[in-house]
């Protein structure tokens, strides 16, 4: 998903191929696993990476061992009193053993420094369909360790008081219960002043569609903290951006939708930031193109305006064919540069003997406009 | 509303026909200087009364005049938090991209969101009534922009908010 | 910027060069450049009888340049300035030449038999601003000159040596060197009368000129005014005319009873008195085309429409039309207006007008307006 938010240059169709992202699968992951099983020759791997700026993988294996792969992960701990340091609780294990028991072994104890450590063998498996799955699977691992303990916490809370998750860990969050209904609170920080702008655009839009999503949970908005997160330090009911929170009724957890809602909980910090990147991209867009049109007002109010168009012409149809060759990057702004360079230089003599020429003197025919004057005096 | 903006700009340009009338006029005090003398301001005699031109409190114009140049100092409705951030965001897009637009003052005025600097320079190089042209131009699509991207940032807010509620079904 | 004698003519492009152009039977062809100033040539004046040709710059030199064989060979002229020289003028005689600056002074230059050399001497300390414009009465020792201050002065520049008493230079009278002789203040209402704080506040002068009899001195003011000055040595008769349109730049006396004023509004206006010298605005010279669709009646409707502050298409649309491009001959602000004469005519046929969009336009009075002497 980090990946996405770094490539979301293009404008992001909500509901699209983007929205994909948040369904919990590591890329890197699918790209290094299907990477080392389609090589010709066994070669050896070790690769540590970051995702979600705090969950690291660390993927192993050994040219004379091809056939195990170990997966090592590192999750942050969601909440201290739900996963002590020692390892990860012992329902995740089970989830875990659960989804990955026809190709993967859990090692434990895990290595040092690491929540979980899977060794994976897909020789069991021959067809390259079932071997692609196994990957989708397995790149799914985090939402399974941390979807887990979100869904055990939602089901456990004790009524007393609120519980503070940290799945990032510039971003806690905090989940109560309250008899009936659990209540996930978000509070927002942001960087600047137009993504507080932004996302309090979205916010109210949230409040508002809520209204006409009636399974969806209900959510609200507000500048100062719940009452649920009384006696929290000061340090995190601090925001710049208010808090939001979730009402979760029962139906919302129940059974199969527990994962699910656990995990769009999980997700709701970057979703909205990867929201306010996509509209910032777009509201810079738009400057760029209102920009341009009023350059090219005040480049026409020159007395040698349409000259200058005439040039910008043809450097924009010069630009359309080089890009259309396709050449490599370096090349093409090469190769440009020395074209614009012999155009400029051939335009600017054109323009100077335009200037010339313009210079000539205008004596008008007064003559034919005769009857025009007036006879004054006499 | 329409038509009071309309009365707004049309007295802008009524102001700067009368007041764009530039002369080169080198510095009085330095010698070999040829500088804008509304900048300076080192010889009061140079500058003319300024204009102040009012729609409403939120939005005005000043026009500043003196022998050798004009400055145009513009304010721009922001009626809400997001127009007042997205008109900040915008303007500062426009003054650092300054050069495209020759005319365009790097820093406004203070208490402006935007001025021009026109010298006897763009006069002697440019179409006086395209120039004023320009700045009317400038104003309305300020004013568009600003209240399109308003919209649209609103509008990408609600469904993206659709979306988001929509995952949990 | 400057211009003089068709089909001989010079200019500043708006460079630091003087170009002289001459007209061959069909086109216009460049003789020489004069280059010779590192800053702006701000005025050109080309003497008549002698064809010596006086360039002044923003870089505070002035040249007089003399023709020998194919070359014009420049001298230079100290002009004791510390800023920039503004405009130049040749005296009527043709032995003083004098030079308005941006020093708030003016120099007036003469040449001296003796060491060969040109001579400066400088009127300080009169004016409070630059000095925008200068005029010689005929009688070769007033000189008028108006100034950013917003005033009209009219010195006398008797040097010895160079003047001699004639019977013209007022005898009755024994002026010295820089006397300052009138002092005329324009104080007029600032230029915009809708925001109309008539804050009474002096504007800039330009253009002044004499008539050709040196009986009447007209000049500009940037409020868009023009002022008619009778009698100006004994009990001056003040006559304010207030333009429609933009301010002038420049004045030129066609007759004793006609001037055309040319300026901002890139179109030369023409200005005629009456029998009992009541000076008053005649028309433009160059007759803006009304587009011939134009009805009476949208005219009308038009007109009602800005009575009550909004156009025709008002309702329907925000947008405020792009104002049309001007019709006439110039493009740009007109800066210089200089007559064309032939012999020693004392009426102005045929004139000159120079504007910042690179046009210089001759124009013919002869068939089309009759003069009034």
């Amino acid at each position: 998903m980090e990946r996405a938010i770094i490539k979301g240059r293009r404008p992001w169709i909500p509901g699209g191929k983007a929205m994909a992202f948040f369904n919990g699968g590591s890329r890197a992951l699918v790209e290094i696993l299907t990477r080392f099983q389609s090589a010709e020759r066994p070669m050896p791997v070790d690769h540590t990476f970051f995702e979600f700026g705090s969950v690291r993988y660390h993927v192993q294996a050994s040219a004379s061992d091809p056939e195990n792969v170990y997966l090592l992960i590192s999750t942050p701990s969601l909440s201290h009193e739900a996963s002590p340091s020692t390892g990860l609780p012992e329902f995740t294990l089970q989830e875990a053993r659960k989804m990955y028991h026809k190709f993967a072994e859990i090692v434990e104890p895990s290595k040092e420094g690491y929540a979980l450590t899977l060794k994976l063998n897909f020789s069991g498996l021959t067809r390259p369909k079932d071997r692609a799955k196994a990957v989708r699977q397995v790149s799914l691992l985090q939402s399974v360790v941390l979807g887990s303990q979100l869904k055990h916490l939602l089901g456990s809370l004790g009524s007393s008081g609120a519980t503070k998750l940290v799945y990032n860990h510039r971003d806690p969050f905090f989940v109560s219960r309250t008899p009936g209904k659990i209540k996930a609170i978000f509070p927002m920080r942001f960087r600047d002043d137009t993504d507080i702008a932004v996302a309090t655009s979205f916010f109210q839009e949230l409040q508002d569609a809520g209204n006409s999503y009636a399974k969806a949970p209900k959510c609200s908005w507000s500048a100062i903290p719940p009452p649920e997160l009384r006696g929290e330090s000061v340090q995190h009911l601090t925001t710049n951006g208010g808090f939001v929170s979730f009402d979760i009724f029962e139906r919302h957890v129940k059974r199969k939708r527990a994962a699910k809602t656990a995990w769009i909980l999980l997700n709701f910090q970057a979703y909205v930031k990867y929201h306010i990147k996509c509209t910032r991209n777009y509201i810079q867009s738009r400057m760029r193109k209102r920009q341009e049109s009023l350059a090219e007002v005040i480049q026409n109010a020159r007395l040698r305006g349409g000259d200058d168009k005439k040039k910008s012409q043809v450097r924009k149809k010069s630009k359309r064919r080089l890009f259309s060759l396709g050449k490599a990057k370096k090349l093409q702004k090469g190769f440009r540069a020395v074209i614009d360079g012999i155009k400029r230089l051939r335009l600017r003599i054109r323009v100077k003997a335009l200037d010339r020429f313009r210079r000539c003197f205008v004596v008008p025919k007064l003559a034919t406009k005769k009857h025009n004057y007036l006879r004054l005096g006499a | 509303m329409a038509n009071t903006l309309r009365l707004y700009l049309t007295c802008i340009r009524n102001t700067l026909e009368a007041a764009m009338c530039l002369q080169n006029f080198p510095c009085q005090e330095v010698e070999r200087h040829n500088k804008p003398e509304v900048e300076l301001k080192t010889s009061p005699e140079l500058l003319l009364n300024p204009v102040l031109i009012c729609r409403n409190e939120a939005e005005k114009c000043l026009v500043e005049t003196s022998i050798n140049s004009i400055r145009i100092s513009l304010k721009v409705k922001q009626a809400d938090e997001l127009e007042n951030i997205l008109a900040k965001k915008f303007l500062r897009f426009l003054s650092m991209r300054a050069e495209a637009f020759q005319v365009l003052r790097r820093k406004p005025v203070q208490g402006y969101d935007i001025s021009f600097l026109i010298t006897n320079y763009h006069c002697e190089d440019m179409h006086k009534h395209k120039l004023i042209d320009f700045i009317v131009q400038f104003m309305e699509d300020i004013d568009k922009e600003i209240s399109e991207l308003k919209l649209s940032v609103n509008t990408r807010g609600r469904l993206v908010a659709t979306e988001f509620l929509k995952q949990f079904i | 910027m400057g211009c003089r004698l068709v089909p001989v003519i010079a200019f500043c492009p708006n460079t630091t060069e003087v170009h002289i152009y001459k007209f061959f039977t069909d086109k216009w062809e460049k003789l020489h450049v004069l280059a010779k100033h590192d800053q702006i040539v701000s005025g050109i004046d080309w003497s008549r009888s002698s064809n010596k040709i006086v360039t002044v710059s923003h870089d505070r030199n002035s040249y007089v340049w003399t023709q020998e064989g194919q070359d014009w060979v420049p001298t230079l002229v100290i002009l004791k300035l510390n800023r920039a020289a503004l405009c130049v003028q040749w005296s009527p005689k043709e032995n003083k030449f004098a030079v308005g600056s941006g020093a708030k002074s003016v120099s007036i230059c003469y040449y001296e038999q003796e060491n060969n050399w040109w001579i400066s001497k400088v009127i300080r300390k009169k004016h409070e601003s630059s000095v925008t414009s200068i005029a010689w009465h005929p009688n070769n020792i007033h000189l008028a000159t108006t100034s950013t201050d917003g005033k009209c002065r009219v010195f006398s520049t008797i040097i010895k040596g160079v003047d001699t008493r004639g019977p013209h230079a007022g005898a009755s009278v024994d002026w010295k060197f820089g006397e300052l002789l009138v002092v005329l203040v324009t104080f007029s209402p600032i230029w915009m009368q809708q925001i109309a704080q008539l804050d009474l506040s002096p504007t800039w002068a330009f253009g002044v000129r004499w008539s050709p009899s040196g009986k009447t001195l007209a000049y500009a003011g940037h409020s868009s005014m023009i002022y008619f000055v009778d009698d100006v040595e004994g009990s001056p008769a003040v006559q304010n005319l207030a333009l429609r349109d933009l301010p002038l730049r420049d004045i030129l006396f066609v007759s004793e009873k006609m001037a055309i004023g040319v300026g901002f509004d890139c179109n030369p206006l023409i200005f005629a008195a009456d029998e009992t010298g009541l000076w008053s605005f005649v028309r433009y010279l160059d007759e803006r085309k009304v587009t011939p669709s134009t009805s009476k009646a949208s005219q009308l409707s038009e007109a009602l429409g800005k009575l009550y502050g909004q156009s025709r298409q008002g309702s329907s649309s925000d947008t405020v039309e792009p104002s049309k491009p001007r019709g006439g001959a110039h493009e740009n602000c007109i800066t210089c207006i200089v007559p064309l004469r032939k012999g020693s005519e004392s009426i102005v046929k045929r004139f000159s007008t120079s504007g910042l969009d690179g046009k210089i336009v001759v124009w013919d009075l002869e068939n089309h307006i009759t003069i009034p002497k």
